[in-house]
């Protein structure tokens, strides 16, 4: 678990000690994970990154991606209810506002062009068959395209090959039961496979007001498979999954499928092609609505290496088409709605001298709804010293308009907008990392964010209904997101972390907004974490985490929507033999139950319990 | 869609299905320079130096990380009690390399004090296992260089480079090494 160079400051790390044993024909055949479009060590990634890897996972005592991605600093994290969640990066926490997020699972986007959020309940991976979660704070428009305003959360699971064998585990507790198995084998030599199902069964969260009887309670699964196979140059992989799960009160019932292919080709000159395609398929029944939202998506990369120039080049067509049925008062007039996006980029990595990096990226991006959009960047990397790495960016993002900006309409409250236009980010950005010692790593990421044309519900006459969505929001924020480590001993490392930042919104001349800015969201101005992690002995790890968040403010009001609190989680997990690991888990240990969020326009204010589970995992 | 009874049928079917399997060992992914390291020390006993080139046991082998250190503490805790032919390893951080460095493995990768090719170019045909990461040309090429081969740790081996510091290769390693890129030189 300690930490590697100064480049990979951030990077959480599988013990060396856990390779000794192994052959150099057996390190020949680890596998190592990208951090980019393109594999890159972490060192020179100009941009505040914080890795999670499976280790961390397992660690974590998590039982769900979401509760997974509180690992990571440079994110915010906010439990709702049972099995909702809201989940941003520098910013614009909400349901409605935390949308400038995009996320991706072994390169499939789960971004929803309907309402442009994440549906994090639809995502339930076996979390032992997750590789690694990257977690971009910051811009990537360049590279993963649109939406990629705030941050990109990249999950990639293993290879088949590296999943082989049987694995079980399972957890019980106070609020919760999980279960999961997979097994994978092999074809042939050269083509492996596996395949995975798992459950878990939620119990209804404690209400906070009096009157809200609405049950949470939440159960479901996931099921699916993946086939890589190698010849020679050439890379495939076939995966695909179904999910499925539901409120037991019926008030949200998804389910879905996809299926994805993808080719790598790795030419005599070491550049390399990769083709990739995927279909997927997402039904949403709740009272009063049925979404069901089929994408079909084809992409092509190119990757090579000309004297000091490193070159990433693709292009990526998708096509999203919805069915919306609507039986309430908010519907679409036209249900079903085809968008289109393509895009074509390329980024140019330039080797200046040894210590400089100069990249030029730029994605042209064409959406149904805007037009072509053009998504530069510039990031320049400094190998300040042998120890210390200095990375600075300015980038422009946008969040494309979702169907919803477009075209979502009720009857004498809200009028259609065809005119909603993206809303822009201009982002300047400045990190550092280092190594101060062989013990200690520090990440340090500063940024500047100009906002343009954010959403507003601004009256169509006067100050009556209807309301039409407009841009009328600018916005300029800032902060601070840092972490490090620091291993005390051999068996005991320390990783504290901070996130601070500042948000100053202002309503363009003239603009007005029903929705008293909600698309601002609510957050936090401070978060801080400190993480420990014992070894105790070969073979019983404990891990404490305390996590502190500040009073969570909404722009207009001056008490706080949610108070500043500190939870504390903690787990013991022993290894009874190299096959089974036994573990107990404690999570918001301070307090029998406290809220984490609080956004009455979307779902009733509901308490966080003190949970208790009792896990197990086994292979054979 | 699949209702509570129907994914609990999924699982019944999956761990049937699974029962019929043997076990197989698997290895998780490791990052990058987790291998590196370990690959680093393992190199030691598939090389042989001149008689006399460096000083008898118990003296320690010296691991040298030239210029940038990508490794932290990873390189220091994968060399630790690890031995070969009874002498231990020490590892040594140097801003530049040259011929009275004494490193009998010397991980070079360069900054701005000294070019990864000037800090081979000050070393060539001492018997020193110089070992680099990623070169694309033959200047920037240590006796080993690392590559990434379908995402895994790979090396390349230079035996020409190899024999004129005098360093014999065993032909094991040679055999695990990948094609050499680009030309000799």
């Amino acid at each position: 678990m300690l930490a590697a160079g100064a480049a990979r400051a951030d990077v959480p790390q599988t013990p060396v000690e856990s390779l000794r044993s192994l052959s150099l024909e057996e390190l020949g055949k680890i596998e190592i994970t990208s951090v980019s479009k393109r594999p890159e060590p972490l060192s020179r990634a100009a941009a505040s990154v914080y890795v999670i890897t499976s280790d961390d996972i397992r660690r974590s005592g998590a039982t769900s991606v979401p509760e997974v991605l509180r690992l990571a600093p440079n994110l915010e994290v906010f439990r709702l209810n049972a099995y909702q969640y809201t989940i941003t990066a520098r910013g614009f926490a909400s349901p409605e506002s935390a949308n400038k997020i995009l996320v991706l699972v072994d390169g499939r986007s789960v971004y929803t062009p309907l309402a442009s959020t994440v549906f994090w309940e639809t995502i339930n991976p076996l979390l032992a068959d997750i590789d690694r979660i990257e977690v971009i704070s910051g811009p990537g428009g360049t590279l993963y395209g649109a939406n990629a305003v705030n941050g990109v959360i990249n999950i990639i699971t293993k290879k088949s090959e590296d999943t082989q064998g049987a694995l079980a585990d399972g957890a019980v507790g106070n609020k919760e039961r999980d279960g999961g198995v997979r097994y994978g084998g092999r074809f042939d030599g050269n083509t492996s496979y596996r395949v995975y199902g798992n459950g878990f069964d939620r119990r209804r969260t404690d209400p906070v007001g009096s009157s809200d009887h609405t049950v949470d309670a939440w159960e479901g699964g996931q099921t699916g498979f993946r086939v890589d196979s190698t010849q020679q140059a050439d890379v495939y992989t076939l995966q695909g999954d179904y999910y499925s799960g539901h409120v037991t009160s019926d008030a949200n019932h998804p389910y879905g499928e996809n299926l994805l292919g993808r080719w790598t080709h790795r030419l005599d000159d070491g550049s390399s092609l990769q083709v990739q395609s995927y279909v997927s398929d997402d039904t949403r029944r709740l009272p009063t609505l049925t979404d069901d939202l089929r994408q079909y998506d084809a992409s092509a990369q190119y990757d090579v290496v000309l004297g000091r120039h490193h070159l990433v080049t693709g292009l990526e067509e998708r096509v999203s088409k919805e069915d919306i049925v609507s039986t309430n008062s908010f519907f679409f007039a036209q249900p079903i709605k085809t968008l289109n996006v393509f895009d074509v980029f390329g980024q140019d990595e330039i080797t200046l001298d040894p210590d400089w990096t100069l990249t030029l990226g730029l994605k042209g991006e064409d959406y149904t709804y805007t037009g072509f959009e053009p998504l530069p960047t510039i990031r320049l990397g400094w190998q300040a010293s042998p120890r210390q790495f200095v990375w600075s960016a300015v980038s422009r993002a946008i969040r494309a308009p979702s169907r919803i900006d477009r075209e979502l309409q009720a009857n004498g409250i809200l009028v259609p907008s065809p005119n909603f236009q993206p809303e822009t980010l201009t982002a300047f950005e400045l990190g550092y990392r280092a190594q101060p010692t062989g013990r200690s790593t520090v990440s340090i990421s500063t940024y500047y964010n100009i906002y343009d044309d954010l959403r507003t519900d601004a009256f169509v006459h006067g100050s009556t209904l209807p309301v039409v969505l407009s841009n009328g929001l600018q916005a300029h924020t800032y902060g601070i997101e840092a972490w490090g480590s620091y291993a005390m001993t051999d068996w005991w490392r320390l990783r504290p972390s901070v996130n601070w930042m500042h948000k100053v919104f202002s309503l363009k001349t003239g603009a007005t907004d029903f929705s008293q800015l909600q698309s601002a969201g609510m957050d936090p101005d401070i978060q801080a974490q400190l993480r420990s992690e014992m070894n105790l002995t070969a073979t019983v790890e404990f891990d404490a985490a305390l996590r502190y968040v500040g009073d969570v403010y909404h722009e207009l009001i001056s008490t706080p929507a949610v108070k500043q609190y500190v939870e504390a989680d903690a787990r013991i997990g022993w290894h009874v033999t190299p096959a089974v690991e036994v573990s107990l888990d404690g999570s918001n240990l301070l307090h029998a139950k406290h809220v984490e969020y609080n956004d009455p326009s979307t779902t009733p204010e509901r308490y966080i319990s003190r949970t208790v589970l009792l896990g197990t995992r086994v292979r054979f | 869609m699949l209702a509570r009874s129907g994914f609990r049928s999924a699982i019944l079917g999956l761990l049937l299905f699974f029962a019929a399997g043997g076990p197989v060992a698997a290895q998780d992914a490791a990052p990058e320079y987790t291998i590196k390291a370990t690959y680093l020390y393992k190199f030691g006993p598939y090389v042989s130096w001149p008689s006399g080139a460096w000083p008898p046991a118990p003296a320690p082998l010296k691991l040298c990380i030239v210029g940038t250190d990508p490794f932290g503490d990873v390189i220091d805790r994968a060399v630790r009690g690890q031995e070969v032919d009874g002498r231990a390893f020490v590892v040594r951080r140097l801003p530049r390399l040259d011929a009275s460095s004494g490193c009998m493995i010397a991980f070079v990768s360069g900054s701005a004090a000294q070019s990864a090719a000037e800090a081979l170019a000050a070393v060539k045909g001492e018997p020193m296992l110089t070992i680099t990461d990623g070169a694309q040309s033959a200047r920037d090429r240590g006796i080993i260089n690392f590559v990434i081969r379908d995402n895994r740790v790979r090396f390349e081996i230079d035996a020409a480079a190899a024999a004129a510091a005098g360093l014999s290769i065993s032909s094991k390693l040679q055999s695990l090494a990948v094609p050499l890129a680009g030309g000799v030189g």
